[in-house]
Parts: C-alpha cells; structure tokens; sequence
C-alpha cells in the first residue's frame, strides 16, 4: 500500500502530461454567429430568378429579426455561392470558414408551370455538417411560406424550439374606412381582410387549437364578442350580453375564454365557454377590471383594474380568488400580456403622455423598459415562442405594428403606411 | 436678396439629397481581430509591458548578433528572438545603439516569411543568402535610419503617454512579462495566450438560451509541438446550445491555432467556459 501510494505520488510530480491548469472564459467572443445565406440557385437551367431573391429575402429578414446571426456579406462570397452542392461532400467548406461563417444556408428551387419546389440545407461550416434540410413542394405564391417555415426550422436547429416565423398576425386597420379585422405574415406580407362589419372591430385573439380568431365588434350596436373561422370564413356571436363584451382571451388550453361583461352593472372579469356559456365571474369589485391574460398554466389571471385609483396591473389566483398587484410604479399601467414561457409579463405604461412597454416578472420584481423614444407603444402581445413582441405605435403620426425582441431590441414596422394599424395579436403554431 | 435666399436654399436641398443621404445599403464586413499585445512566451516574468527590463543577461543573449553569419535561416530558435523587444532597450542611448541596431533589424525582415517555409523544405535555403548579401549594406543603412525615426517617434509617442498618465514609465523598474511571472522571457503564458485567444473562436449568442448561468469545463490536449490532440468535456453546462458552441470553439481553434513556444512535453489545460461577463 505504502508502495503504490509513493508511486501514485512520483507518478503525480514527474509525469509530463499530468500538468494541468485551468482557464477561466467569461464570455463569447462574438455574441454572434456567422451565417452566410447564399442565394438559392436554379436545380434545372433556365428558372426565373423572382423565387430564389424572394427567399433570400424572407429568409434573411426572419433570421436577422431572431437577434442570433451576424451575416456574412454576399458581396464576399466565393466561388462555392455560384456552384449547386447541397450535399456535404460538395459543399466547400474551407471557403466559407475562411469568410468567417460558422453556418450556411445553401439552396435549391425549380419551377414548373405553377408548381414550386424549394429544397433547403442548414450546414454547420467547423463541423462540416448538416444540421437541417427541408424539401418543399407547392406553388410559386407559396415561396415565401416555404422560406418562413424552414427559417423555423434553423431556428429549431440551433435554439431547440420552433422559431415563430411560419405563423400570422392579427390586427384592426381603417385602410377601408372602417375599423376592421386584417391577417398578415409576420413579416407583414400577403395582408388578407377577415371582417366586413363596416363599424367597429377590437381586440382579436387567436385560439390557441385551432384557426379561429375572437374578436369585438360594434357591428349589432352593442359591444359583442364574436368568433370567425379563418379558413371557412364562418362567424358567430358568443357573446351579446347586455353593456360590453369585450377583451376575450382564450384559456391556453383553449376550453374556456376570460372577457369583461358588464351585463350586471359594472365592468367585472368573467369566464364563459367556447360557446358563449357562462362559467364562472371572476372579479367582484367596484372598480372597473379589463385586459386580462392568461398565465401558461392557466392558474391565474393578469388584468387591469382602477380599483386602488389607477389603472394598475393586477394578478388574480383563478381557483382561491385572491388578488394582488403586480405593477408598484407608474401611475397607468395597461394591456398586460404574459408570455407564454410564463416567466415574464409585458405591458404599457403611460408617463409623460405616451405610453412604453415593459415587462416584469410575475412576483413583480425585475420591471424592465423596452421601448424608448418618440411614439406610444402600445398593446403588446408575445409570440408563441415568447422569443418576440409584437405591439402598436403611432410613431410618425398614424398608428403601426411593429415586432421586436423580447429585450426590446431589433425593433422594425411591419404594416404597411397609409392606414391605422392597431390591436395585434400573435397566432400560435398555424 | 430673394436670388441669394433661393440659392442657399437649393444648395441646402442638394447636399442633403446628393450629399448625407447613404448611398445605398450598407454591407456588413466581416471584424477581423489581431492581437499585438500577447506574444506568448514559454518562461514569462512578472511586470508590464512597456517597462525597462532587467539589466542583466539577457540584453546580449537576445541581441544573437551571430545571426547574419550563421547561413541557416531556418533556425528554430530565431523565431523566438524576433519577437523579443530588442529594440527597447535602445530607446534610450540614442546615438551609441547605432550599430547594434542594423546589425540585428534586416535580419527579421528577411527571415521572417522564409523561415516556416524552411523547415519544411531547406534545400532552397541557399539561394535568399546570396540575394540578402549584397543588398545588407545599403538596405542595412536604410533600415537603421528607418529604425531610428520610427524609434524616436516611439519614445515621443511613449513619453506623451506617460505625461497624459501622470507617471513617468521609465522611471520604474517592474521588468517585462505578465502579472505574477516568475520566469525570463518577456511576453505572456500560455494561460493568458489561451486565454486571448480562444474566445475569438466561440461564437455564442445570447438568444439561443436565456440562461445565463451556464457554465462548462473542457479538457484540451496538446502534444509536443503545441498541436491540439483532443478536447474532453470535464463538465457539460446541460444546455446542448451552449455545449456545441464550445465544441465548434474548440475545432475551430485546433483548425487554424497551435501553441506557440510549446513546452518540450505534452501538456493539458482544463478551459472553464461561462457567461460571467456578459450583460443581455
């Protein structure tokens, strides 16, 4: 024993290679990775071109939104950007490390009358790899569809979790002179109008389990809560109590929808069935109690009430009925939303005249400020992957929809000019 | 009056629409980094970069005088000596430092790019003596009147740089190296050298996982030379985004790096990657 302790220990001191140290990194070099997306090129000779440049488009715009990449410039690209290898043995690797790519998107197209068929591959440049590839078939006018969904795809690719690009947002435009409902990508393309109420629309939400959006609507004289099935473009009334109906949010599990009646007097939360049956009411206060939220588990419940003066964000535990106030600063304080991670809560602050979002967590600690300059922010409401927000600013005069990251960066318009654009609202999955 | 109004107010016009406008988009450029403030050594010594080093010893031995005779400028050892700051100590006597000066500046000139070459193939290796051989005299005296300006201009810059600190950095007498050597050479460690140089290889956004806690520990292997044999995660950080950075951090680095001045025996490190310093 004592033998093998001394030749432990000689062993120790003189071997060479048992010298060890450690080095301490603390961050990244680059906060970055360097992606190069390489123009999609024709699989068969003799393809328009108008596919491949609106790819490009799409693809750059989603991932540059995601806040991940760094973009290699096109203008670098070598020889291996002209050539069609999408497989690794073809891709030259070497030439997109010595631009300084640590991933690249290569691709292919082919068109024949109407049809499209996109094929696309995520390579990992150090390790030589493919890490995703889609291959999709539809029409040309889905080209841009096809790009969102394999931006999700990178995203699932790198992050884990499905990016939010191959879904919809819904918004309330006047473009028509009337106030009503629009659906859009998320990069603000293809805009389609849902309703033609020619009064006024508010406040849609989707389900979260189907293609259906809820809404309020001027349209019977009263403020009712209407459903519409996007894709059959059939539409319901709910709910058509006496006085309002208005903010519906749909439970997470899309069973049960939370809105504010006020068919007893004064403007309380409560919960009512798909169908429009009443379940349960929530609040009994004389204050006014609006904009509620669901929390992912669907245990408690964000709203707005004036009932300490005015308008603060409270939380309300569904099942115990207790209530408590999140939001301790600022003297307005409205639309909360809470993120479907469940970890934070944004919603807009009114100081100085105009209103800015924020975001807090649920315990009320960890206010932080997202927006910042000229022009009220408002409504925001988080996308599926709580990675973004997507609110309304009347920044430059009318109002618009913009997203940005839920730091409150990478902020960007996406409706287009010449109407007031308001109320959005984020699809889940579609 | 009003012609002069209209004129400045056309002239205004243009140059906002011709002249501050951006012309068209602007393309993002890759940053490349270079270090100029890490030369690693094998032996560091303690102190700061810009002191007066010790006197003793190692002025002549640096100064390898022998090296326009020796014919093989495929030495090993030069590149070594190249990299140590001879020129230093001559700031200071001006006029004597002279001679010494040429004798060892074309040299690096020369030798500098042949040098990795010729260890591979040193047949060719004659030829370049015979060209430097006739040209030194002329290009020697060019050179040292070029090292001269570029030392004085040195001394000046170094002088005002001390001013604008408040310290006179001649006046001290820390030598060379990095903070906590205890060796000879002028320069920084390996550690350090690691240190530097491995975050420019680990690309990692903040967005991939909110977390910022992560932290992992990674074994690398060098052999003798100072080429990356093998990496061994010590401890993984328990997200797959982050780990997979560190591994495409490490074949990146073990791509284009190797240990400069390795040590004569194989040796280990262990990198303790985290998001310590960085702010979302």
């Amino acid at each position: 024993m004592m033998r093998l302790s001394l030749l432990l220990f000689s062993l120790a001191i003189f071997c060479p290679s048992l010298t060890l140290a450690q080095i301490e990194i603390r961050a990244p070099g680059q906060q970055t990775l360097p992606l190069a997306v390489v123009p999609f090129l024709p699989l068969e000779p003799g393809m328009p071109t108008e596919v491949a440049r609106e790819v490009q488009e799409v693809l750059t715009g989603d991932l540059d939104l995601a806040g991940l990449f760094s973009f290699v410039a096109p203008a670098a690209f070598l020889s291996d950007a002209r050539r069609l290898g999408l497989t690794s043995t073809e891709v030259d690797f070497a030439q997109w490390r010595m631009l300084g790519a640590e991933a690249v998107i290569k691709g292919g197209f082919s068109v024949k009358g109407n049809d499209l068929v996109l094929e696309a591959r995520l390579y990992d440049v150090v390790s030589r790899r493919l890490l995703t590839g889609r291959r999709y078939l539809g029409k040309v006018e889905d080209a841009r569809r096809m790009a969102h969904s394999f931006a999700d795809q990178v995203m699932k690719s790198l992050t884990g979790e499905d990016g939010p690009f191959n879904t919809r947002i819904a918004f309330i435009s006047n473009r028509t002179g009337h106030k009503e409902l629009y659906l859009m990508d998320v990069d603000g393309h293809q805009p389609i109008r849902l309703t033609d109420h020619r009064s006024i629309v508010l406040n849609p939400d989707f389900s979260p389990v189907s293609k259906d959006v809820i809404f309020t609507s001027y349209k019977g004289g009263n403020t009712d809560l209407y459903r519409k099935e996007i894709y059959s473009g059939r539409e319901a009334k709910i709910s058509s109590r006496a006085g309002l109906n208005i903010a519906g949010r749909y439970r997470p599990d899309g069973r049960e929808i939370a809105l504010t009646l006020s068919h007893e007097g004064n403007s309380e939360l409560y919960l009512i069935g798909t169908d429009g049956q009443m379940h349960k009411r929530l609040t009994d206060n004389w204050g006014i109690d609006v904009d509620p939220s669901w929390s992912t588990r669907s245990d408690e419940i964000a709203f707005v009430s004036d009932r300490q003066g005015n308008p603060q964000v409270f939380i309300q535990d569904i099942l115990k009925g207790t209530v408590r106030r999140l939001t301790a600063t600022g003297r307005y304080n409205a639309t909360p939303a809470w993120s479907p991670k469940g970890d934070r809560i944004a919603f807009s602050r009114q100081e100085g005249g105009q209103f800015d979002l924020y975001t807090i967590r649920p315990d009320g600690s960890d206010e932080r400020r997202l927006t910042f300059g000229p022009g009220s922010k408002e409504h925001p409401r988080w996308s599926p992957d709580g990675r973004f927000l997507v609110y309304s600013s009347d920044l430059g005069g009318k109002k618009a929809i913009y997203v940005m990251r839920a730091d409150g960066t990478g902020s960007r318009r996406i409706s287009p000019p010449g109407s007031d654009c308001s109320h959005p609202a984020w699809s889940g999955k579609w | 009056m009003v012609f002069v109004s209209f004129a400045l107010h056309l002239a205004v016009v243009l140059i906002f629409v011709f002249g501050l406008l951006p012309q068209g988009r602007r393309e993002l450029r890759p940053v490349y980094y270079i270090d100029l403030a890490s030369m690693p050594v094998a032996d560091p010594q303690a102190g700061r970069p810009d002191a007066r080093p010790e006197p003793g010893p190692k002025a002549p031995a640096p100064a390898a005088v022998p090296r326009p005779e020796p014919p093989k400028p495929a030495n090993k050892p030069e590149p070594k000596v190249e990299p140590k700051p001879i020129p230093k100590p001559e700031v200071k006597p001006p006029p004597t430092p002279t001679k010494p000066a040429p004798v060892t500046k074309p040299e690096p000139k020369a030798e500098a790019k042949p040098v990795p070459k010729a260890e591979t193939k040193p047949a060719p290796k004659p030829a370049p003596k015979t060209e430097t051989k006739p040209a030194e005299s002329y290009q020697d005296t060019l050179s040292a009147i070029d090292k001269l300006r570029r030392d004085k201009e040195m001394a000046e810059l170094k002088e005002k740089l001390a001013a604008l600190a408040g310290t006179d950095g001649r006046g001290t007498d820390a030598p060379l190296g990095e903070m906590g050597g205890k060796g000879k050479d002028a320069g920084v460690g390996h550690y350090t050298w690691l240190e530097n140089v491995i975050p420019k290889y680990w690309n990692y956004s903040p967005y991939l996982n909110e977390r910022l806690d992560l932290e992992a520990t990674i074994k690398i292997f060098f052999d003798r030379d100072g080429k990356l044999l093998d990496y061994q995660f010590i401890k993984k950080s328990g997200s797959d985004q982050f780990d997979q950075s560190l591994i495409r951090a490490i074949i990146g680095f073990s791509r284009d790096q190797t240990l400069p001045n390795p040590p004569k025996e194989r040796s280990n490190f262990e990198v303790k990657f985290n998001l310590k310093d960085m702010k979302k």
